[in-house]
């Protein structure tokens, strides 16, 4: 192909081997070569032919360079490359084309074409200016060497693909995922920022140098890492300030370019890789999904040899994705810990300050309870009356649970400061178990539990502190007494584990724990929420000094519990503590009477069992002195609700001199107990266990038969805070404890009084109530049920109410009671009817006239139909003073529309009667054409039907349904009328049925067709009068008679023509009457007369 | 109404009932008008006018089943008088031509010479037995 004739040549402009559709193949059709030294295409020697042509048709981005100049082509697909150079590349001094680069390349090429050996360079870095800067550009790319028609080496052919979107899309890849990986094992924020700080660092060729700014807590960005920057450089301010290189205000999505760099910082900026500063930088934000503002920004130079294009700024934002994302990780993480941290520094201040105020209590206490038991042991004669022992032993019995507590709280606190010097003997373990747990047996017999002892001996003395073992075993078996109401309470001690150890177990038929709650049963002052106990009191504290204890002796404390089933317990301690040295063991006895110990936990045991009514009411009347009541003390049943039986015990005793007094342990009861006997006033413990005071007054309130009932909240927890929160549950009083006995009795006294006075009220009220709801609900049914849309417009123009008949008509606008009518109407109706609509709304309201519309057609708006309604709207006084519009409407669509069916069948019908008619008058005329019928007959017969046809028009514009007798007889004298003065025809408005007014049509075209022929029409100067009546003979008849008057003088006709045939005969026939013709001298006179009955179906309307 | 009004006058009949049209035929030829037609459908009738010089019309207003609005309507573009001839009553008719005269079938030869008269004459009124309602 490339081996042309001449003549080929000729006959085209340019030669063969640059041809082709391609931009450089016409650019080298239409160049001047002569102008070059190469000279004209045509005599370019072969081999330049041959290259160019591989090049023009190669789809490889090619360029080449030839002969002396080296002068320069290339390819469409190399175009590209050449940028905005490609105009006048074209046969240009290669060395001029790629002057910027020629540097790198020329050397090479100047081997080519010396050596005769091609070149190869991969992703070789160049800076191209082919879009009018200098460009960081990778190529891939081959120099061979092009020989000329001789074989001497006058060219360079080039081969190349461009890598730069290839190596700098894999840099920024490399750049996240190396962030990526720095990131993942930062936690805190500092590690987060310095992981940051480091993929800053590694990414100088995308970034020569990049800030992070975080807002701090007054809103100002504060530089938390610079990368590529040192401190103190104009452009790495510590704060962004107004008048300084970054923007004050961080975009809340995408980016923003700060340009000309040089001209805003007056230092130098860094290189990064490159040989010259940024010119630009970019500020991006970071932002964190919990937050909506950005928390702030990184700000990076940017590559000065690339553009910052879509793919640099989608590289940006991921970036900035990553930070936001690590960086809220590493504050939810912080948050996280400073949480934990907080609760563990609460946890050791409640210790601390526990202990600080047991220690202050103990002397308090030690004195208090010192002269009790002395008055106790007082046998002498001047000794307590039962009444004021009882007392004391009160007061005794919570001095020493208030001891226990304290020295609870002591040894664990001297536990936990590592005070707690364990003094460990040798001792017979399983005996001494087995004496502590009898103590129980009092308690659980009482309580009708078993208590099971079962203690194997062991192989040998176990070292123990014998103080610290039996609060352990004090503690489980108070702890299962406490949550144990029916079976039993088993402890067994036996050796375990091939006899290296000595496990206990105490094991209960109780409540159980719930799964998620024994991981934290150890924790101090946790308690288990809502748990059905013995009592609500207790600190929390029991189990967790247990275990430091059973930690003491180098043993473990393991649970297993099953909810509803019970709970064991299971301590397991060395035979032979390895850890313990052999002088902490002491082999001395100091014997404490143990009886006196286990009696703190017996007593309490025995004080959450109900206690005997006998005891608990005993009261003197000295007790009550200064409590009288005076004359305005009620009869009344109040309830007490506490849990402590002391309390419970104190307040029945206090209340039950003035009134009836049930006392219960918890709320649950409480309610059983209201349920059962309802009381008029409940006196309540806030804290209980199950239910407490909040729950039993939630339950009472949300009863509507009890919600009336007056509580009274008694609670240890002082201050207003507690009072309010007492109160706005719903409490009628809140009385803290300690209380005076005189204020208890008062506030009951007067809540009693007041519920009596509101229990009258509501009652008249709830009466009267009751029969405005019965009213009102009648009327709702009322206008719910109407067949008929009903709704009320409100003064300000609001829908205030929509029956359920009205709805459909709105359609689906959402929320429509309260919504602006206009607006509403608006959405359904034509622009021009619903300001109509609006207009009637509003005269309604400020006139009170009504208005009416019998029927209305529009199309709805919303729907695209057309809808028929019959509305009417009246004015109201609505209760709150102002007036509304209510509208009453029927959607009359359907019946309008069946109306208007029957119209239509019946105008068809009728078209076709008279198309028939008009049919027979032709073919009676056609029949009648030519013959020797004389014209008087053809008109006879032609104005019969014409009648015919007018009594069905008039028919068909009453729907068929009857038709008015002074239509029918007018219609009928219609064609004879010249003037209207020769007819008078009156008579009352009477409807006929459709039949008997077509006969009566007939009737009357007879008869006035006689006058015009003979009779009162024939001589210009007669008159006839037609007039009907209503006559009372047997039944009631319609008389109907015909007068002529004025015309000629009449003589009866010889024989009876069809006219009279048919009104005489036919007429009479069909209205069951009769019907006479009189030829009077003077004038015709018919007489027609018929039951209203047969020719009206039924009473007539008269109407006045 | 003038018999010179009518004679000669070129009348556009539009009837599908044959008798019917010969009727009216036999009625215009009476009044010594010339019959063009009878069309007994709508594009019948629309050529007739497109081609000869129609100077009045009576129009049925129902073809076997279908209206003749687009008759009138070319009617009226061309501003021929025309008067419909009709079973229905006026309120059958289409809004645009409610005031148009009607002659109520079956009608007389000078109920029809009366109305093509008063239409030739320029005057709308509605010319019909219903006239008394």
């Amino acid at each position: 192909m490339l081996k042309t004739t001449q003549s080929t040549v000729e006959k085209h402009a340019a030669p063969d081997f640059l041809a082709g559709s391609g931009e450089m193949a016409s650019m080298m059709r239409n160049f001047n070569w002569a102008a070059t030294d190469l000279g004209s295409p045509e005599s370019w020697p072969q081999s330049l032919k041959t290259a160019v042509r591989i090049v023009l048709t190669s789809r490889y981005a090619m360029w080449m360079a030839w002969g002396p100049n080296l002068r320069f082509f290339c390819n469409d697909a190399y175009l590209p490359t050449v940028g905005i150079k490609r105009e006048w590349v074209l046969g240009s001094r290669s060395d001029r084309v790629w002057q910027e680069i020629w540097p790198d390349i020329g050397p090479r090429i100047e081997r080519v074409l010396s050596t005769g050996e091609a070149t190869w360079d991969e992703g070789l870095l160049l800076f191209l200016e082919r879009l009018g800067f200098r460009e960081e550009t990778y190529h891939t790319f081959s120099y061979s060497p092009l020989a000329d028609d001789d074989g001497r080496i006058s060219g360079m052919l080039c081969v190349v693909t461009e890598e730069t979107e290839r190596v700098v899309g894999e840099r920024r890849l490399a750049t996240l995922s190396r962030l990526a990986g720095h990131l993942a094992s930062a936690r805190a924020e500092a590690q987060v920022l310095d992981a940051i700080k480091d993929g800053m660092d590694a990414s100088d060729k995308d970034m020569p140098f990049a800030l992070l700014y975080l807002y701090d807590d007054q809103g100002a960005l504060q530089l938390a890492r610079a990368s590529g920057l040192p401190d103190g450089h104009p452009a790495s301010p510590k704060v962004i300030v107004p008048g300084g290189p970054w923007p004050l205000n961080v975009p809340a999505t995408g980016s923003r370019i700060v340009e000309g760099l040089s001209a805003v910082i007056d230092d130098r900026l860094p290189l990064g890789s490159w040989d010259k500063p940024p010119a630009q930088a970019v500020v991006i934000p970071i932002g964190i999904k919990s937050q909506q503002e950005p928390v702030g920004c990184i700000v990076a130079g940017l590559n000065p040899y690339r553009k910052y294009d879509e793919g640099y700024a989608s590289f940006m934002e991921l970036l900035a994705g990553q930070i936001s994302a690590s960086l809220a990780g590493a504050r939810a993480f912080e948050e996280e810990r400073r949480r934990a941290d907080a609760l563990a520094e609460i946890d050791r201040a409640k210790t601390l300050f526990f202990s600080n105020v047991s220690h202050e209590f103990r002397t308090p206490l030690t004195l208090m309870l010192g002269p009790l038991q002395d008055a106790l042991n007082d046998s002498s004669a001047a000794a307590l009356d039962p009444i004021q022992r009882e007392r004391l032993e009160v007061a005794q019995r919570n001095s020493q649970r208030l001891l226990k507590l304290v020295n609870t709280l002591l040894d664990f606190s001297r536990i936990e400061a590592g005070r707690a010097n364990a003094n460990f003997r040798p001792t017979e373990l399983s005996r001494f178990t087995a004496e502590l747990a009898s103590n129980f047996q009092s308690a659980t017999d009482k309580a009708g539990l078993r208590l099971e002892i079962n203690c194997e001996p062991l192989p040998q003395r176990v070292p123990v502190d014998r103080d610290m073992w039996e609060k352990i075993v004090f503690n489980l078996l108070s702890n299962a007494f406490k949550f144990t109401f029916e079976g039993g309470i088993s402890i067994r001690v036996h050796a375990a584990e091939d006899g290296k150890f000595a496990d206990l177990v105490v094991r209960d038929t109780g409540v159980g724990i719930p799964a998620q709650e024994i991981p934290r049963l150890f924790e101090r002052f946790h308690r288990v929420e809502n748990q059905k106990s013995r009592s609500f009191e207790g600190s929390g504290i029991g189990l967790a000094l247990v275990q430091e204890l059973v930690k003491l002796h180098g043993g473990s404390l393991a649970t297993e519990s099953e909810v509803g089933r019970g709970t064991s317990f299971k301590v397991r301690i060395p035979l032979v503590p390895a850890q313990l040295p052999a002088d902490r063991i002491d082999s001395e006895a100091t014997d404490v009477p143990l009886a006196n110990r286990a009696g703190v936990y017996i007593e309490e045991a025995l004080s959450w069992l109900p206690q005997d009514a006998a005891t608990e009411f005993s009261v003197s009347q000295a007790d009550l002195a200064g409590l009288q009541l005076g004359t305005n003390k009620l009869e009344g049943h109040v309830l007490v609700a506490d849990d402590n039986p002391d309390m419970r015990a104190y307040i029945g005793r206090l209340l039950g001199a003035h009134w009836n007094i049930e006392t219960v342990a918890d709320g649950e009861s409480a309610l059983e107990a209201i349920r059962r006997n309802p009381p008029d006033l409940v006196v309540t413990d806030a804290m209980m266990p199950g239910l407490d005071g909040f729950g039993l007054l939630a339950a009472i309130r949300n009863d509507v038969s009890l919600r009336d009932l007056p509580v009274i909240m008694l609670s240890a927890r002082a201050g207003e805070e507690a009072r309010i929160e007492g109160l706005s549950a719903g409490a009628d009083y809140y009385l803290t404890k300690p209380f005076s006995a005189r204020e208890l009795v008062a506030q009951v006294n007067a809540n009693l009084t007041l519920a009596r006075v509101r229990h009258d009220a509501s009652r008249e009220l709830r009466a009267s109530e009751e029969a405005l709801r019965r009213r009102t609900t009648q009327f709702e049914t009322l206008l719910n049920e109407a067949p008929m849309g009903v709704y009320l417009v409100d003064a300000d123009f609001r829908i205030k109410a929509v029956n359920p008949t009205a709805l459909p008509v709105f359609g689906d606008i959402p929320d429509l009671v309260g919504r602006d009518f206009d607006e509403v109407i608006h959405i359904l109706w034509p622009e021009d009817y619903a300001n109509k609509v609006v207009r009637l709304f509003r005269h309604t309201l400020e006139t009170g006239e009504p208005y009416v519309a019998h029927e209305h057609i529009e199309e709805r708006r919303d729907r695209k139909v057309r809808e028929y309604y019959e509305w009417r709207i009246n004015r109201i006084a609505l209760p709150e003073g102002r007036y509304g519009v209510v509208c009453y409407f029927r959607d009359i669509s359907v019946q309008v529309r069946a109306r208007q069916q029957r119209e239509l069948l019946i105008n068809e019908l009728n078209h076709r009667v008279k198309n028939t008619l008009a049919t027979v008058q032709s073919v009676a005329a056609q029949t009648l054409k030519g013959t020797t019928v004389p014209a008087a007959v053809k008109g006879a017969l032609e104005s019969r039907l014409l009648s015919m046809a007018g009594a069905h028009d008039v028919l068909t514009q009453q729907n068929w349904e009857g038709a008015d007798l002074r239509n029918i007889i007018e219609k009928a004298l219609s064609p004879f009328m010249a003037t209207r003065r020769e007819f008078d025809v009156s008579g009352p408005d009477i409807r006929l049925l459709p039949k008997s007014a077509l006969a009566i049509a007939m009737a009357v075209h007879e008869l006035a067709t006689n006058a015009a022929k003979y009779g009162a029409l024939s001589n210009g100067s007669g008159r006839i009068s037609v007039h009907w009546d209503i006559a009372e003979c047997d039944e009631r008849h319609l008389t109907i008679v015909w007068t002529e008057m004025g015309g000629p003088e009449v003589t009866a006709p010889s024989s009876r023509g069809f006219g009279s045939r048919l009104i005489e005969r036919g007429l009479a026939g069909q209205l069951g009457g009769e019907a006479v013709i009189d030829y009077r001298r003077t004038g015709v006179v018919c007489r027609i007369m018929a039951p209203l009955s047969t020719i009206t179906g039924s009473v007539p309307d008269i109407l006045a | 109404m003038s018999k010179r009004k009518l004679s000669n006058c070129k009348v556009l009949v539009v009837e599908d009932e044959m008798m019917i049209a010969m009727l009216i035929e036999d009625m215009l030829d009476e009044f010594g008008c010339k019959t063009v037609g009878p069309a007994t459908n709508v594009p019948r009738a629309l050529e007739l006018i497109g081609k000869e010089q129609v100077e009045a019309a009576v129009l049925d207003l129902n073809l076997d089943g279908n209206d003749t609005y687009a008759i009138a309507d070319a009617l009226r573009h061309k501003r021929v008088p025309f008067i419909f001839a009709t079973g229905y009553g006026s309120t059958g008719l289409r809004e645009d031509y409610r005031d148009r005269p009607v002659l109520q079938k079956p009608f007389q030869a000078r109920e029809l010479e009366a109305a093509l008269a008063e239409a030739l004459s320029g005057s709308n009124v509605v010319v019909g037995v219903d006239e008394i309602n």
